[in-house]
């Protein structure tokens, strides 16, 4: 069954057109700085997108700065919106549950399904980044960490291993606030939609003071806590945070998927 | 009741129960009972005073709304005071600690580097790519990250203490997993801003994990430092010297910021009164000629002359017309005229002389704007 649920995801054109806008972003952005040798000031702009005319080894992590906040969230919305929605709007998901197969293990295999589109994505905006900064920039044999210490290519590239795990956990969040969604409606882009409704709210509270009691909860609360991995030492409070409440995010709501799933009625 | 409808309801109420469940957890963690620790309010500020030599480590979030004017000459280094920051501190002794501001994007560290720098501090910034020794440690200085960790924080008001001062007993609070004991210090002079301070420190040790600053009758404080995680063991060496990228930019400095820059301005004669408020010698004084502190205890204002150079940004700032100016007061006076600006626990005045050679002064204290206006009129009016 999540075999059957990855090989769809795999051949649908939207997939791919997905992935490929993701990695072509920061590759324009590449291309412009490396033209205009215009960076940021440190500490403006994406994290890492000034030092990067110094070092392209750090060109993935400034890479994956630049898609977080919206272009990967998008993404990631409208895949897991359509998981289920998708199915229904087109009629085939009585055919689906029709098989011998349980609900729960439908549910699970699109949950997977999404989770390996997270992966690829995060991991081919990751590696492209490389390629291209590289390419572009050059490579030295150290790099700056936040804290002045320097970090060598196999520090960076280890470091940035573990960002690339960091977001797509923190992207399980919006894909769980999709899937639930998807259980519900029969539009795939109002799935998408809401789950980025929900995302706009909590970026909002968390820049508000009024909010600070609930801020700590918010899904996008630690969303940009992966910075914390190129201090030194690293910071690992609010990346253990973050993991965390992306944990309960994700049972909570798929929970709740699977509650309503479960009962969800696939005639009408 | 059919079987369907019972496996689904036994389904939703399996998912609302975990989801009441995980929403919970952290009211009923937040609302374990505080353990009861005995300690009066006199042996919870003599335990902080002494706790210079305990070590520790942790991450520190410092809220300040202190709502100061954007001053051209002390903009960067009044940020910290405005707004939350949040700050990774390890600490040995008071010769070797080390402070870092961390930002989304970037990080400022600050470490004790006595040996090199005559008593000073290396500082580097990864915004400017830069390390510079801060040498032989000015006496006065506008605030770092690091005076406002709440040890050093609360050392320093303790040590402003003055016997009109009262110390209240506070309840215990926990604090970074901390059941921590709590004293509240009273200005006693009704001229003053600060409407009180309180203070938790870890029983055991005696480490200040939270200081306070209200305003007279605020409800919330205006400056908040307190401990997130708290580790009371010694940090590792290498944390404490770390190294930095041979690339960073070299600098040094005996002059960080505004205040030491003035003592290039050598000593500008200064009444011995403004009104009121007497001018502090000795240790309770600053000990950077050129700067003269007024009044006692928790009350204090500090006056600070201005070199030609420095005083021509800050009138442009204060004139007609500015942004400074229109949420001030003008005051004109015999000797000069000034623009007083007050926040709930500061008040500041730009002055700019005319009898004293063109001087100009900033005057600021935790007095109110009344009695800072009375003590700049005094100040002008002083031969």
């Amino acid at each position: 069954m999540i075999r059957v649920e990855i090989r769809k995801l795999m051949r649908r054109p939207r997939t791919w057109i997905s992935i490929v806008l993701l990695c072509l972003l920061p590759a324009i952005v590449a291309v412009l700085l490396r033209v205009t040798h215009l960076g940021p000031r440190p500490g403006e702009g994406p994290a890492f997108l000034s030092a990067v005319l110094a070092n392209g080894t750090l060109f993935p992590a400034a890479a994956l700065g630049i898609v977080l906040p919206l272009f990967l969230p998008v993404a990631v919305a409208v895949i897991a919106g359509d998981a289920v929605a998708g199915e229904a709007s087109v009629g085939t998901l009585r055919y689906l549950l029709t098989r011998p197969v349980g609900r729960t293990r439908v549910l699970v295999a699109k949950l997977v399904s999404v989770l390996v589109f997270l992966f690829v994505a995060v991991s081919a905006v990751a590696v492209t980044a490389y390629v291209i900064g590289t390419a572009l920039f050059g490579s030295q044999p150290l790099a700056t960490s936040l804290s002045g210490a320097p970090l060598t290519t196999a520090q960076v590239v280890q470091r940035t291993v573990v960002v690339v795990l960091y977001i797509a956990w923190s992207m399980i969040g919006v894909a769980s606030v999709a899937l639930l969604l998807s259980t519900i409606t029969d539009s795939a882009l109002g799935a998408a939609i809401g789950a980025l409704a929900a995302l706009v709210l909590s970026q909002v509270l968390v820049t508000l003071d009024a909010a600070n009691a609930v801020k700590p909860y918010l899904p996008t609360r630690y969303w940009l806590s992966w910075v914390d991995l190129f201090r030194d030492p690293i910071l690992w409070s609010d990346i253990e945070r973050g993991v965390l409440v992306q944990g309960v995010y994700v049972v909570v709501l798929l929970g709740f998927a699977w509650a309503n799933f479960m009962t969800k009625d696939i005639t009408s | 009741m059919s079987v369907v409808s019972r496996q689904t309801r036994r389904r939703w109420a399996t998912v609302v129960a975990a989801t009441g469940f995980l929403a919970a957890v952290p009211a009923l963690l937040a609302a374990r009972p505080v353990g009861a620790v005995a300690m009066s309010a006199h042996e919870v500020v003599a335990a902080a005073a002494a706790s210079a030599g305990v070590p520790h480590q942790g991450l520190v979030q410092i809220d300040a709304s202190l709502g100061l004017p954007t001053l051209p000459v002390v903009s960067d280094e009044t940020k910290i005071l405005s707004g939350t920051t949040r700050v990774r501190t390890w600490w040995s002794t008071s010769a070797s600690w080390r402070v870092d501001t961390i930002t989304g994007t970037g990080e400022e560290i600050t470490i004790a580097d006595p040996a090199s720098t005559g008593g000073g501090v290396r500082q580097w910034s990864f915004e400017n790519n830069s390390v510079t020794d801060v040498l032989y440690g000015p006496a006065v200085r506008l605030p770092r990250a690091d005076d406002l960790v709440p040890p050093q924080a609360a050392r320093r008001l303790i040590g402003w203490l003055g016997p009109q001062d009262k110390v209240l007993p506070l309840g215990a609070r926990r604090i970074a997993g901390v059941d921590a004991a709590g004293a509240e210090l009273v200005p006693g002079n009704p001229a003053g801003t600060i409407g009180h301070i309180d203070l938790w420190v870890e029983p055991a040790s005696g480490l200040p994990v939270q200081v306070d600053i209200y305003s007279r009758g605020g409800t919330r404080p205006v400056v908040s430092s307190r401990f997130l995680d708290l580790d009371l063991t010694r940090p590792a060496p290498d944390v404490l010297s770390p190294s930095f990228v041979s690339t960073a930019q070299q600098d040094s400095t005996s002059e960080p910021d505004l205040l030491a820059r003035v003592n290039a301005l050598g000593s500008v004669p200064l009444p011995d009164h403004l009104g009121s408020l007497r001018q502090l010698t000795g240790p309770a004084a600053t000990g950077l000629h050129g700067i003269a502190v007024y009044g006692e205890g928790l009350t204090r204002v500090f006056v600070i002359p201005l070199p030609d150079r420095l005083a021509g940004d800050v009138y442009d700032a204060v004139a007609p017309g500015s942004s400074v100016a229109a949420g001030g007061t003008r005051l004109t006076v015999p000797g000069g005229q000034a623009t007083v600006l007050s926040t709930p626990l500061l008040s500041l005045a730009v002055v700019s002389g005319q009898r004293q050679g063109g001087h100009g002064y900033i005057v600021v204290g935790s007095v109110t704007a009344t009695a800072l206006k009375t003590a700049v009129t005094a100040l002008l009016a002083s031969p």
